[in-house]
């Protein structure tokens, strides 16, 4: 097992860092510059000249990527083309939406598609399974954007439940307010987009969880079960969901990029300040290192919890062994 | 008497196939859902060729007085901002963003099946190296790499294209490479060895056929996941540009208050024929999965 994680993390290095090389190759390849007077007419030369030294820019590429390096190594990723502030610091601002959006949005994805796919298994053929599966297939193909438009056009527009977009009501609220309201406020606004990426979430969750607990409900050892005159709930509950369950770990851990993704589409559509925005915001301006550092920062996230979703594989099922 | 014997072998498996074939059809047929949504797609792709041929409208010619009718008989889907007829643009738009689906599908097609088969017939550090690059472009989110490449390499078609193809070719690679390390180990493959045919004869006339149903199979569903992208993309102002539609970007009217609020026949018709067409490619590639792998019957 420890040999196991060492290897990965081994395997996991030069990804990284193959990661970040692309990036720099990337950047390098592309036609245009930071600051250049398409962006802001009123650049000169010479200043233009100051700028790129002040953000190593005038550097060549091999050399930008080892100072970068060196400089992320202390925990300094740079400063914002544009805003002046460190590139740290406009990322862990823009980091709570994303965050708060994506994990909500997980955690209902879960809490309705796992019940649906175990119920969808046991009652497999039978009316309840064509209905969720139908229903998987909706939330599977409808475009993330237009299913938030729509909730914002039903719920906003027409019925007037919610608020239309936001991460919470503009300033005169939250300055007498308590830290409970501003909370329930931040969830009020969130109910749409979190609905939005989380029902589109739980129609893959379904799925996994129905094929997984099929697999499991055809095995002996739940034949077993049935012949020692167990309750079916009992069966279902206790011996089958514990071992169905288990590759939905893995699936959590792999779904972690799509939920970003669908995370970016969600803030655009209800003005969330997020990762995505910062994002849109930063290519527009060439701002490379906003772009490197976030790219950076969600590589990290995502292979560190592929790693995890691995070893957690592993301690919930003994069966697997990695030698 | 060598060069007869694979001929024979090959003409024998020509019809195994043809059979194969056979049974995967009629296993398709049975599947009510999967071919009435393959008749839906036909019906799409259809109206994608013709309306824009026999429109009365030019996708790009607008009257300004014609600006922002809402569906009417003269205009059956309304008009836009600039007066442009919206049901001409609708399977315009069609048309883009199906091409793009299905290029970008025959390309990350070709790449997998290409570095899949490498990968899993090699191994070694052909193999560390093909997976080391999967995992990198698989770790990062789709959205955020696509964003910034297309910002700084520009919005055109073929660059959108390109930036699809690279950024989707690890999954099918994944899937062929698995399919080939299990078959690699199979008899005929032995045989292959004892007969002398020589790797890229065994890869292209021995494997690829059995790997064929697994690419129908991906190639499907991946059309699907790529028409969601591109859609996602151009919603975002970063896919394909006004003044060519597609479906992505006819919808991005809705970001605007003063349309999501009064003008739903700007944005309602190019969602439902993204979300139609998206899944009616799922159901086909489910139903494609069900006859060609009995496994996965009824899962």
């Amino acid at each position: 097992m420890r040999g196991f994680i060492i290897r990965r993390i081994l395997q996991i290095i030069p990804v990284f860092f193959g990661i970040l090389l692309l990036l720099f190759i990337l950047m390098e390849l592309s036609p245009g510059q930071p600051l250049s007077d398409l962006q802001d007419p009123r650049i000169t030369a010479a200043h233009r000249e100051r700028m790129l030294a002040r953000f190593n820019l005038d550097l060549p590429v091999r050399q930008r990527f080892f100072n970068w390096i060196a400089d992320a190594v202390r925990g300094d990723f740079g400063e914002s083309i544009t805003h002046r502030r460190p590139v740290s610091e406009l990322i862990t601002t823009a980091l709570p939406a994303t965050l708060t959006l994506s994990i909500s949005a997980m955690l209902v994805s879960m809490l309705i598609g796992i019940p649906l796919g175990i119920l969808s298994a046991v009652y497999k053929g039978k009316g309840i399974d064509t209905v969720f599966t139908i229903f998987a297939f909706i939330g599977i193909s409808m475009p993330i954007f237009f299913f938030g438009v729509l909730l914002i056009l039903i719920f906003s527009v027409n019925l007037g439940l919610t608020p239309v977009m936001g991460y919470g009501s503009p300033p005169p609220f939250g300055r007498n307010e308590t830290l409970m309201q501003i909370w329930a406020d931040r969830a009020w606004h969130l109910i749409l987009p979190v609905s939005a990426l989380g029902l589109s979430g739980a129609a893959s969750y379904m799925r996994y969880t129905r094929a997984s607990m099929l697999e499991v409900i055809h095995s002996d050892y739940i034949r077993t079960a049935r012949a020692k005159g167990l309750k079916e709930s009992r069966i279902i509950f206790r011996h089958a969901m514990r071992n169905a369950l288990i590759p939905i770990i893995t699936i959590m851990g792999l779904q972690l990029p799509g939920l970003f993704s669908g995370s970016a589409i969600t803030e655009a559509v209800f003005g969330l300040p997020g990762l995505g925005g910062l994002l849109l915001q930063a290519v527009g301006g060439r701002n490379y290192p906003i772009i490197i550092g976030m790219m950076t920062i969600i590589a990290i996230v995502t292979l560190a919890s592929a790693l995890i979703a691995e070893i957690l594989y592993a301690v919930a099922d003994p069966r697997i062994k990695y030698d | 008497m060598n060069d007869g014997m694979v001929k024979n072998n090959i003409i024998l498996k020509a019809n195994k196939n043809e059979n194969y074939f056979a049974v995967v059809r009629r296993q398709f047929m049975k599947n009510k859902l999967a071919v009435g949504a393959f008749c839906v797609l036909g019906f799409i792709i259809l109206l994608c060729i013709f309306v824009p041929i026999f429109s009365p409208y030019s996708m790009q010619i607008y009257f300004a007085e014609n600006r922002l009718i809402p569906p009417s008989p003269q205009h059956w889907l309304g008009t836009d901002v600039i007066g442009r007829d919206l049901f001409t643009r609708l399977f315009v738009g069609g048309r883009i963003s199906l091409g793009i689906g299905l290029l970008v599908t025959f390309i990350n097609t070709l790449v997998g099946f290409t570095l899949g088969s490498l990968s899993g017939f090699y191994g070694k550090w052909v193999d560390a190296i093909i997976m080391r690059l999967s995992e990198m472009i698989s770790s990062l989110p789709f959205m955020f790499t696509a964003i910034v490449i297309v910002a700084l390499f520009g919005n055109s078609i073929p660059t959108l294209i390109a930036t699809f193809a690279a950024l989707t070719w690890p999954g099918i690679t994944r899937i062929i490479r698995g399919q080939i390390l299990m078959l690699r180990e199979a008899e005929y493959m032995k045989a292959c060895e004892a007969l002398g045919i020589n790797h890229f004869k065994r890869i292209t006339r021995h494997l690829l056929p059995n790997l064929l149903p697994f690419i129908i199979v991906y190639a499907t569903l991946n059309i699907a996941s790529v028409i969601l992208m591109e859609a996602a993309l151009s919603f975002l102002g970063m896919g394909v540009s006004p003044p060519t539609p597609t479906w992505g970007n006819l919808i991005e009217p809705a970001r605007q208050m003063v349309n999501l609020m009064n003008r739903a026949w700007l944005f309602i018709p190019p969602g439902i024929m993204i979300f139609l067409t998206v899944m009616c490619f799922n159901i086909v590639g489910d139903g494609l999965r069900d006859a060609v792998d009995p496994k996965s019957r009824g899962r």
